[in-house]
């Protein structure tokens, strides 16, 4: 049986908007959260505790997402501003978008690197 | 230039081809909310699209309705989302879009009934650009001469057949039916970037609005789904950057 609402078969363009627009409410979302756990700063011991948190592996790998989040709305974010100023920039925008793309995702794999090798070496 | 075809493959144009259709049908007086409905009709791999439609209107279903006029890619009645994306249903062939074929009324815009939508926001969108020529000064017992440089600054503008096509596969125009629409912005741009024109400035004030350009964030699916080839995003940026460095 057919679905009742089917997908708009757009091509890169469209899904650069919505991976941008994911990616923009995921840091959006951790900015509150950010916000949370500095305000406990008055009380170590409560603002300690929850840092303790992060050094698991879930929280670990929320964080390379998180930095995948950052990294793409940043990239992106460039390359709507190059379509924005740069008359050329719009001939060659779907390389553009696969540049940045795989940009973001090469720097979070260094940075996951980084994130999760405490974890596994102990030495948080 | 002419509408945009795909060249067709090395499929015998007379084959005969059982094509599959599973349409989105709704009609105000029976149903509360679409419903899918699905035909089989024999059409050649040369046929169109709209000759499948049409095979089933006037042989199996005659209840099927959907806006078509001159059938040949130049009125811009009969864009529907095919197969997942707009396009015009009589330019498209049997050959190049498959025999498995899902057709939607395009989205945005109500339903009237079936495959025909409520153009009428569509065109009040259009018009609130001002489409049309402004020119008070009187030019004298002569014409208003025009540069071919100056004429092919909005060449590409110009090819608009207000097929539809372009606004309703804008995410943004699906989410907020306020902003005026590539359509809209395309037909302003033909007359901003033309050289006898005197209505630049108060074309570019009703761009600048909350519902104009700026709500264009590029996601391109207009300047995929112009059946004319028209670089959409690409118009919409130049007016971007019309209003900001106030030039054009």
């Amino acid at each position: 049986m057919s679905p009742s609402s089917t997908m708009y078969k757009g091509k890169t363009g469209q899904w650069a908007f919505v991976l941008h627009r994911i990616t923009g409410f995921l840091v959006f979302m951790f900015i509150l959260l950010h916000i949370v756990d500095v305000s406990t700063l008055n009380s170590p011991h409560i603002y300690n505790s929850i840092h303790k948190l992060y050094g698991n592996i879930f929280l670990r790998l929320f964080e390379v997402g998180l930095l995948f989040a950052l990294l793409y709305h940043a990239l992106n974010g460039l390359r709507v501003v190059m379509i924005d100023f740069f008359p050329k920039a719009i001939k060659n925008e779907k390389g553009v978008f696969l540049f940045m793309l795989s940009l973001a995702g090469v720097m979070t794999l260094v940075g996951a690197v980084y994130i999760l090798k405490p974890f596994f070496t102990g030495k948080v | 230039m002419t509408t945009t075809i795909a060249k067709t493959g090395s499929v015998d144009a007379m084959e005969l081809l059982t094509v599959h259709l599973r349409i989105k049908r709704y009609n105000p007086e029976v149903d509360t909310k679409p419903h899918w409905e699905e035909f089989e009709v024999q059409q050649k791999a040369s046929d169109t699209v709209l000759n499948a439609l049409h095979n089933i209107k006037w042989t199996v279903d005659g209840t099927l309705s959907f806006r078509r006029s001159c059938a040949h890619g130049v009125c811009g009645s009969d864009a529907m989302v095919i197969n997942g994306e707009n396009k015009l249903s009589c330019v498209n062939l049997i050959s190049d879009v498959g025999t498995d074929l899902v057709i939607e009324p395009i989205r945005g815009l109500p339903v009237i009934k079936d495959l025909i939508v409520d153009m009428e926001p569509f065109f009040a969108q259009y018009r609130s650009v001002i489409p049309y020529l402004i020119a008070e000064d009187d030019p004298g017992y002569k014409e208003r001469y025009q540069s071919q440089e100056d004429r092919a600054r909005y060449d590409d503008t110009t090819k608009c057949i207000l097929c539809a096509c372009c606004t309703t596969s804008c995410p943004v125009y699906w989410a907020n039916g306020e902003y005026v629409g590539p359509a809209a912005i395309v037909n302003a741009h033909r007359f901003i970037f033309d050289s006898r024109d005197q209505g630049t400035e108060r074309r570019l004030d009703i761009l600048n609005q909350k519902s104009g350009v700026w709500r264009c964030r590029t996601s391109f699916n207009c300047t995929e789904a112009c059946p004319r080839g028209i670089k959409v995003t690409q118009a919409i940026e130049e007016v971007k950057r019309a209003i900001l460095y106030d030039r054009v």
